[in-house]
C-alpha cells in the first residue's frame, strides 16, 4: 500500500483544497472502497427486504456477517502467506510467477472454503430453514466467493489498480442487488443469499481475469519446495495474521452465542446491542486508515529506505543518524496518526453522547469506539513490525490480543456478566498495541545490529 | 611404558599431503626418516576430498582433516557461556590495544567440538566490540565492509578452535596462522608441548597475497594483515620451541615476540647421497632447467623471458620446465602461449612431473625464478649433483649463494638472470671450482641426516613439557 500512499502524497503536495479533497476521496476509495460498497449494498438490500415483506431478513444479514467473519478469521493465514510470496515476486519483477501462485491459492482457497463450509453446514441443524438444501448451496457459494475475492484483491492491490477495483465492485454489487431482488422474491432469504453470492462470484471472476490477462501465468519450478520454505520461514508472520483477525472476531462470536438472539429457525445468533456499535466503530476508523496509507506508511518507508541504504554502504555514524531519523519518523507518525484518528473517535463519541439516549448502549458504543481506536494502533504497529521483519514480536503481540479477547475475555464475561461488551476488546487491543509498540521501540533502536545478525545467522 | 612410541601430531595448513612443494617434500622426508616415531596428520584444508599427492608412510597412524569451508556442528555444550564470552571480549580489547594477550584462559573455556561463531555473534558484547574497534580504526569506511571482514576472519578462527584434535605427545605446527593456532589450542586443552617450525614467514606471505588481490581493499585489507600478524605473534609467544630455516627468519621471529631461548635454526636437509651420487653426463647443447611446479609463485614467465634472451644468443641452448603443470592449468596455458608467441617452442620444453635425478645428470644450469621462497631444496639438490644455480634474491637464497651477485638477480629481472647463465656458459673452469665448493657445502651443512637428528633430539627434549 506504500505505493499508492506516495501517489496520494504527490496530489496533496500540489496544494489547495481541491487536491487535498481529491486525495482524501481517493484514499477513502482505496482503503475502504470495497468495504463501503459492501456495507451500502447490504443496507440497500435490507431496505428491500423490509419493503418487500420477504420472510427472515435476519437470515440473509446473519449469513453475510458470519461469512465475512469466518473467512477473515480462518483464512487470514492464507492471506498473509500469499501477500508475502506475491510481494517478494513483484519486488524481483516476476509478476507472471506471482500470477501462477494466484491460481494456486485461488484453487486451494476455493476448495477449502467450499469444502469446509459444506461440511460445516452438513453438521449443523438446518431444519428450521425453509429449503435447507438450497440455503446450504447459497451459503457455500457466498462463502467461497468472499474468500476468492480476498485472495484476488491481495494480488490486484499490489498492482495498484484501484480504479479497476472500484469499477468491478460497482458492477458486482449492482448484479448482487439485482439478483437479490429477483431471486429473493422467488425463493426468499436463501434466494437472496444466492443472488448476493453470485454477484460476489462475478467480482472474483472479473478480478481474476484482469490479473491473469495482465500477467499470464508462468510455470513455477518445484512449487512445493517453495511453499514449504515460505511456510517454514514465515510461520510466525502467518500465525500472527490469524491471531489478529481471529482475535478481532472472537468476542463477537462469544456474545452472539451467549447473549445474542437466535435468527429464527437457524443456528445463527445476533447481538445487536454489541453488533451495531462495533459496526459504526469500524466505520469510524476510515480516516485513520487513510492517514496510515498516505502519511504514516509512506514517511516511514522513506526513512527505512535511507536507513537500509546506510546499513549497506554507510559509515557507522551514518547508520546511527539514519536510524534515529527513522525512529523519530516512526514515533512522529504514530503520534500524529493517533491524534488524527483520536479526533474522529472523539467526534463519533460526541455523536453517541448527543444522539444515543440509552446509557448502557452508549457505554458499549464508547467502549467499541475506544477499542477500534486501539485496534487501528495495533494494526499500525503490526505493519511496522512486519516491515522490520520482527515476526516473533508481531506474533507475540497479536497472540496477546487473541488470548485476551478470545480466551480470557469470555471467561471473565462469564464470571462477571455485569462487565459491558467491548471492555474485553478495549483491554485486549490496547494491551496488544502497547506491547507491540514496546517491541517496536526496542527493536528499532537495535535494528542495525539485528540486520547484521540476521544476515550472518 | 618405556617402549611406547612417541606420537607427534603434525599440524599443516595448505601443504602436505595435498600440495606438492618444498614444505611437503620436507614433511615427507621427516616422516620417512623418523620411522621410530608415530605421526598424526592434522591438516587444515579449504575443501574436502582433496587428492592426496603423496603416498602416506606407514608411520602416519591417523589423519584428521579440518575443512574450513564447512562450518562444524557443535557437539559439545559450554558450562559457563557468559564467562567465556566475557573473556573473549576482554582478550580482544587487549589485542586491539597492541598486546598479544595470553589466550590460555579463553581457549580453555572453549571446549573442543564447540563452534563458537553463532553464540559470539548473538552476544551484545561482540557487537559492541566490533563497533568500538570500527570507530577507533575505521570510522570513514563503510561499516558493512569492516563487519564482514571481522566476521570472516573470526569465523575461520572459530572453526579451527572447534576442531577436535587427535591425542599426541607433541603438537608440531609447520607454520603459524591457523596451523599454529590449532597447535596452541591443543597445547592448552591437552597439556602437551607446542613446537613451531617455519619455512617461510606465514604472515608475510599472507600479506603479499592480500596486497595483490583486488577484492580485499581498504581497511579490510589492513584488518586481515593485522589478524595474520597477531596469529603469528601469539604463536611465537606461546610455542615451547620454534625453529627457523635460516638466521634471518629467526631474527624476524624474535622481532615479533619469540624468546631467544626458545628459537633455533635448523636448516633444510636433503639426501646428499642420493643427489651426489648422480652420474653427470655431458649432453650436446647447453641445458638450463627449472625444477618446480608451473605456478605463479615460481614465476615461470620470467624463466621463459630469460630463455628467450639466452636462446637468441646461444643457439645450442635448451630450456626445461621440469614440474607438474596441473596445479594451475590457466597459468600453464598462459605460459605455453608465451612460449609460442616468442617462437621458442623447439627450445623450451614443459616436461611435466619427472624424475629430477635424470635432469640433474645433464643440466648445465639450474635456474630459480621464484618470487617467494624460504630455503629452496632444489638449490641443495642441484649443488649436490654438481649443477650450478642462478636464482632470484628471495628468502634465504642470497645467503645460500654467499651473496654472489654473479648468480643472483632481483625478482623478474630476466636480463640479470640471463647474465648469470651467460657467465656459467663462458667460464667453465671457474664454475668447476664453484660447483665443488657448493657440493661440499651441502654435504657439510644440509645433509638430511643432520636434520633428522636435530628434530629427533628436539622431540626428545620436549617430551614431558606441558
Amino acid at each position: 500500500m506504500a505505493g499508492i500512499g506516495f501517489e496520494l502524497r504527490k496530489v496533496i503536495s500540489r496544494g489547495g483544497l481541491s487536491h487535498t479533497f481529491n486525495a482524501a476521496l481517493s484514499g477513502i476509495m482505496i482503503v475502504a472502497g470495497p468495504w463501503l460498497l459492501t456495507i451500502l449494498t447490504i443496507f440497500f438490500i435490507r431496505q428491500f427486504f423490509d419493503a418487500s415483506g420477504i420472510p427472515n431478513p435476519g437470515l440473509f444479514q446473519s449469513s453475510v456477517a458470519y461469512c465475512y467473519a469466518i473467512s477473515l478469521s480462518v483464512f487470514s493465514m492464507v492471506h498473509h502467506l500469499f501477500t508475502r510470496m506475491t510481494a517478494d515476486l513483484i519486488w524481483v519483477q516476476a509478476p507472471r510467477q506471482a500470477s501462477s501462485w494466484l491460481i494456486g491459492f485461488l484453487v486451494f482457497t476455493g476448495a477449502a472454503a467450499g469444502g469446509g463450509s459444506w461440511v460445516a453446514l452438513s453438521l449443523l441443524d438446518l431444519g428450521g430453514i425453509e429449503n435447507p438444501g438450497f440455503f446450504k448451496v447459497s451459503v457455500v457459494i457466498l462463502f467461497t466467493a468472499i474468500n476468492l475475492i480476498w485472495v484476488a484483491m491481495l494480488f490486484i492491490s499490489l498492482l495498484k489498480w484501484y480504479t479497476q477495483i472500484m469499477l468491478t465492485y460497482l458492477v458486482g454489487m449492482g448484479v448482487s442487488v439485482y439478483l437479490v431482488f429477483i431471486w429473493g422474491s422467488i425463493w426468499g432469504a436463501p434466494g437472496a443469499i444466492l443472488g448476493f453470492g453470485v454477484g460476489h462470484l462475478l467480482i472474483a471472476l472479473i478480478l481474476v481475469v484482469m490479473s491473469l490477462t495482465a500477467f499470464p501465468p508462468l510455470a513455477v519450478k518445484k512449487p512445493w519446495d517453495i511453499l514449504t520454505r515460505y511456510i517454514g520461514k514465515f510461520s510466525l508472520l502467518i500465525i500472527s495474521g490469524f491471531f489478529f483477525y481471529a482475535g478481532q472476531w472472537a468476542d463477537k462470536f462469544f456474545f452472539w452465542f451467549t447473549r445474542g438472539d437466535g435468527v429464527e429457525g437457524t443456528f445463527f445468533h445476533r447481538y445487536d446491542f454489541y453488533d451495531i456499535p462495533v459496526y459504526w466503530a469500524g466505520l469510524s476508523l476510515i480516516p485513520g486508515l487513510i492517514y496510515f496509507v498516505i502519511y504514516s506508511e509512506t514517511a516511514f518507508y522513506l526513512s527505512l529506505q535511507k536507513f537500509l541504504s546506510a546499513v549497506n554502504r554507510g559509515t557507522y555514524k551514518k547508520i546511527q543518524c539514519t536510524k534515529f531519523l527513522m525512529i523519530r519518523t516512526l514515533y512522529t507518525e504514530i503520534r500524529n496518526q493517533n491524534l488524527f484518528q483520536g479526533l474522529f473517535t472523539l467526534g463519533a463519541g460526541l455523536l453517541v453522547y448527543w444522539f444515543v439516549k440509552d446509557q448502557s448502549f452508549a457505554l458499549v458504543a464508547y467502549l467499541a469506539l475506544a477499542g477500534a481506536f486501539f485496534q487501528l494502533l495495533l494494526m499500525t504497529v503490526l505493519n511496522f513490525l512486519y516491515y522490520f521483519e520482527m515476526y516473533l514480536e508481531a506474533f507475540i503481540s497479536a497472540g496477546l490480543f487473541f488470548v485476551l479477547n478470545g480466551i480470557i475475555g469470555p471467561l471473565v464475561y462469564n464470571l462477571w456478566s455485569f462487565i459491558p461488551p467491548g471492555t474485553g476488546f478495549l483491554i485486549s487491543a490496547s494491551s496488544a498495541a502497547i506491547l507491540g509498540f514496546a517491541f517496536l521501540h526496542s527493536g528499532a533502536r537495535a535494528m542495525d545490529r539485528r540486520i547484521f545478525l540476521r544476515a550472518v545467522l | 611404558m618405556g617402549n611406547e612410541r612417541l606420537k607427534v601430531c603434525l599440524v599443516l595448513e595448505g601443504s602436505y599431503p595435498y600440495i606438492t612443494g618444498g614444505v611437503s617434500a620436507w614433511v615427507q622426508d621427516m616422516v620417512l626418516g623418523l620411522r621410530e616415531i608415530d605421526f598424526v596428520l592434522l591438516t587444515i584444508s579449504p575443501a574436502s576430498d582433496q587428492e592426496l599427492r603423496y603416498k602416506l608412510p606407514e608411520n602416519i597412524v591417523e589423519h584428521v582433516d579440518i575443512v574450513l569451508s564447512q562450518p562444524p556442528s557443535t557437539s559439545t555444550a559450554v558450562k559457563d557461556k557468559d564467562g567465556m564470552l566475557e573473556q573473549i571480549s576482554k582478550d580482544h580489547l587487549k589485542m586491539f590495544s597492541g598486546d598479544a594477550p595470553d589466550l590460555t584462559e579463553m581457549i580453555r573455556r572453549i571446549p573442543e567440538g564447540y563452534y563458537l561463531h553463532k553464540d559470539s555473534i548473538k552476544d551484545n558484547r561482540s557487537w559492541d566490540l566490533v563497533v568500538r574497534t570500527n570507530q577507533k580504526r575505521n570510522p570513514v569506511y563503510p561499516f558493512s565492509d569492516y563487519y564482514w571482514a571481522w566476521q570472516s576472519s573470526h569465523d575461520l578462527i572459530f572453526r579451527v578452535l572447534a576442531a577436535k584434535v587427535p591425542e599426541a605427545d607433541i603438537y608440531h605446527a609447520i607454520s603459524t596462522g591457523f596451523a599454529g593456532l590449532t597447535a596452541y589450542g591443543a597445547k592448552i586443552r591437552h597439556g602437551k608441548p607446542f613446537l613451531l617450525t617455519e619455512h617461510g614467514l606465514y604472515h608475510k606471505e599472507r600479506e603479499i597475497e592480500i596486497r595483490k588481490t583486488s577484492f580485499v581493499q581498504g581497511y579490510q585489507r589492513d584488518m586481515w594483515i593485522k589478524t595474520y600478524n597477531k596469529l603469528s605473534e601469539i604463536c611465537y609467544k606461546h610455542a615451547d620451541r620454534i625453529t627457523a630455516l635460516f638466521e634471518e627468519n629467526r631474527q624476524k621471529q624474535l622481532e615479533l615476540g619469540a624468546l631467544e631461548t626458545k628459537t633455533v635454526v635448523i636448516p633444510n636437509g636433503i639426501d646428499t647421497q642420493k643427489f651426489s651420487g648422480v652420474e653427470r653426463v655431458k649432453k650436446p647443447g647447453f641445458h638450463v632447467g627449472l625444477i618446480g611446479r608451473i605456478v605463479p609463485i615460481k614465476d615461470i614467465k620470467t624463466f621463459i623471458a630469460t630463455a628467450k634472451i639466452i636462446i637468441d644468443e646461444i643457439p645450442e641452448a635448451i630450456f626445461y620446465a621440469v614440474g607438474p603443470t596441473d596445479e594451475d592449468p590457466l597459468y600453464f596455458d598462459d605460459c605455453a602461449a608465451l612460449v609460442k608467441s616468442l617462437r621458442i617452442e623447439d627450445k623450451f620444453l614443459f616436461t611435466g612431473r619427472q624424475n629430477v635425478l635424470e635432469y640433474y645428470s645433464f643440466l648445465d644450469v639450474m635456474l630459480l625464478t621464484s618470487i617467494r621462497e624460504a630455503q629452496p631444496l632444489v638449490i641443495l639438490e642441484a649443488w649436490s649433483a654438481g649443477v650450478p644455480c642462478v636464482c632470484t634474491k628471495v628468502g634465504n637464497v642470497p645467503e645460500m649463494l654467499d651473496y654472489d651477485e654473479r648468480f643472483l638477480a632481483a625478482s623478474k629481472d630476466a636480463s640479470k638472470l640471463a647474465e648469470g647463465i651467460r657467465y656459467i656458459y663462458n667460464h667453465p673452469q671457474v664454475m668447476g671450482e664453484i660447483n665443488e665448493r657448493n657440493k661440499n657445502k651441502v654435504l657439510s651443512l644440509y645433509d638430511k641426516k643432520d636434520l633428522l637428528i636435530k628434530f629427533r633430539d628436539l622431540y626428545d627434549s620436549m617430551k614431558g613439557i606441558g
